[in-house]
């Protein structure tokens, strides 16, 4: 993937052609992931199995998204589209590695690679912001390594495998660890979820979708987050379960927040230009509750739903892209939907995906999901998913009606064939799934049962 | 941990709270406010009463989750569509006063300045965000370790 970001860099063909031979490239490497068999390799330190090859679908998909969206929002202009091109194929080859790490130090310089190329990205939106989120970064990063430099003291090991075998030897011989264990789970989790962007530790966040382009918090929610949940769901679930009372409550905390706050937050600030970044936090809190609760039921319904998520925001970034809007702006986007019939049945399906409305692959999502926690006797976290549901249909019912009300001149130019194709594809992956769930449930299983509970 | 007991308690004093708000209504806003934490209670009461006569089940355990997520619910609702709060921030007062000169007069204001606190932690320099990673860091360190 790499060295096809370099190919379409050094050919420099027009822009249709660039985004054809990407197009190209990123099929190409979907469909041989298929073909691919299980395998564990650099002294077991990264593991292709099932959990790989869904994050990998996922992040191939969302590349192919962000070239869509960059082929006509490619930023303020001083990128050229196969140096946008480069940069993200480079970093989806950097994420898709990650993906299935098993390593604490591999994640360390994968998820450094991977922000530093983010940062490139971002300098060409906003250098001030961009030279912030890499010092932040950085931060995180240091607390994750402290966090790695206490658990290696006491485990000695770097890999999740040997991690897990090396605890549990260490609990039969010495009985139940000290103080120093419990510090460094908690400062490894509050780093992964400092970087998923989870409550309450989500303010970071809060600038990236005021920029005046719709590819920054777009790359950030939908493409580097993936490589990042999928080395966190190894390092909790396959590397620290057996003492998961030591960050488990971080999760619940996390999850129940995210989910709450988020939906509550929508309803406070209406007027606000950070809809984007709420509607983000209450799925970020879905995912967060589904690892919280440590079971193949909870992580597959995760999963699931995961798929659910990515395809909706898509979606609508897509529809926000046909009208010309920069960010969430849905009593703006109401009020000219009329005009365009493809962008209203898109959003209606979009939105009552995210809600978790049937028959969309957000309902299925969001009922295994709370469920499955149910099941588990989780209530808190499923009670949150509940309430979650009538506060975000309320939201958008708000807006459908002030949007409604209001009387917009403005008419959307013809819907160019690149936006078409992502919200076709985006529609036929919510509604598929949502008549007909089990095209996913056999991805969804295998990358569940990769984890061993 | 609460005891079931101790939720009643409370949930008493929250309605009495609320009884003493509504007879005395100086404003229309006074009596949304004690029929506020009337429906606080309420839901207290709800939730204690029912998990009393099931202790220990898991049906009580059921019964505190929801009541306490749906109170939560509900307050928030009930803030954000009360008339007298509007979609407001004192950002230009508070940045042009300091913290210890800052009164509130209502409920109302007070709910302003919480929405201006989180309008500015949102929007800070990346400086103060990294002492708020620090600040939850530490909170969360605190709360294990202690």
């Amino acid at each position: 993937m790499f060295l096809g970001g370099i190919a379409v860099f050094l050919l420099s063909l027009t822009k249709t052609r660039t985004l054809a031979l990407s197009t190209g490239i990123l099929w190409l490497i979907t469909a041989s992931l298929f073909g691919i068999s299980p395998a564990e390799l650099f002294g077991k330190n990264y593991a292709w199995d099932g959990l790989s090859q869904y994050f990998s679908i996922l992040i191939l998909a969302a590349t192919f998204f962000a070239t869509l969206l960059g082929y006509l929002h490619p930023g303020p202009g001083r990128i050229s589209y196969p140096k946008f091109v480069l940069l993200l194929f480079s970093l989806a080859s950097v994420l898709i590695f990650l993906a299935g790490s098993q390593n604490l130090l591999y994640f360390l310089i994968l998820g450094s690679i991977a922000q530093f190329m983010f940062y490139l990205l971002l300098r060409e939106f906003d250098s001030q912001q961009a030279w912030h989120y890499l010092i932040l970064d950085l931060v995180s990063s240091l607390v994750f390594l402290s966090g790695v430099g206490l658990l290696y003291a006491v485990s000695g090991a770097l890999n999740l495998i040997d991690l897990k075998t090396n605890l549990v030897i260490d609990f039969f011989r010495f009985g139940l660890p000290g103080k120093i264990l419990p510090v460094s789970l908690i400062l490894i989790t509050v780093a992964l979820v400092y970087k998923l962007g989870s409550f309450p530790f989500y303010f970071w966040l809060g600038k990236f979708p005021k920029h005046q382009n719709l590819l920054p918090y777009s790359l950030f929610s939908l493409l580097i987050r993936l490589g990042f949940l999928a080395f966190a769901i190894r390092f909790w679930l396959r590397g620290v379960l057996i003492y998961g009372e030591d960050w488990q409550f971080i999760l619940f905390i996390g999850g129940i927040g995210s989910i709450l706050w988020g939906s509550l937050a929508l309803i406070i600030w209406p007027q606000k230009n950070r809809s984007w970044l709420y509607l983000d936090l209450v799925q970020v809190g879905f995912l967060i509750c589904a690892i919280s609760a440590p079971t193949l039921t909870s992580l597959s319904s995760g999963l699931f739903f995961l798929w659910s998520y990515f395809f909706s925001f898509w979606g609508l970034i897509f529809v926000f892209a046909l009208f010309n809007k920069q960010s969430f702006d849905f009593v703006s986007l109401f009020s000219q939907i009329k005009s365009s019939k493809v962008a209203l049945i898109s959003s209606i399906l979009f939105i009552c995906s995210i809600v978790g409305l049937p028959f969309t692959a957000g309902f299925w999502g969001k009922y295994s999901l709370i469920c499955g926690l149910f099941k588990e006797k989780m209530w808190g976290l499923a009670g949150a998913g509940l309430v979650s549901v009538p506060l975000l249909l309320f939201y958008f019912v708000v807006n459908l009606r002030k949007g409604l009300a209001l009387k917009s001149a403005d008419l959307p130019n013809r819907a160019p064939l690149v936006l078409r194709i992502g919200l076709l594809l985006c529609a036929a992956a919510i509604l598929s799934v949502g008549f007909f769930p089990e095209i996913i449930l056999q991805l969804v299983l295998e990358a569940a049962a990769s984890i061993p509970f | 941990m609460i005891e079931i007991n101790q939720l009643v308690i409370l949930a008493v004093l929250v309605i009495l709270w609320g009884i003493f708000t509504l007879v005395r209504p100086k404003s229309s806003q006074r009596i949304w406010f004690g029929l506020l934490i009337s429906y606080m209670g309420a839901g207290l009461l709800l939730a204690g009463v029912v998990s009393f006569f099931t202790p220990f089940s898991p049906t009580g355990e059921i019964f505190v989750g929801t009541g306490v997520v749906l109170l939560a619910g509900l307050t928030g609702v009930l803030l954000v569509t009360f008339p007298g709060f509007p979609a407001t921030d004192l950002s230009p007062r508070i940045s042009s006063q300091s913290l210890s000169e800052t009164s509130f007069k209502n409920l109302r204001e007070m709910f302003e300045f919480l929405k201006t606190v989180v309008n500015l932690t949102e929007e800070a320099d990346f400086s103060k965000q990294i002492l708020l990673l620090f600040f939850f860091l530490v909170i969360i360190l605190s709360f294990k370790l202690t």
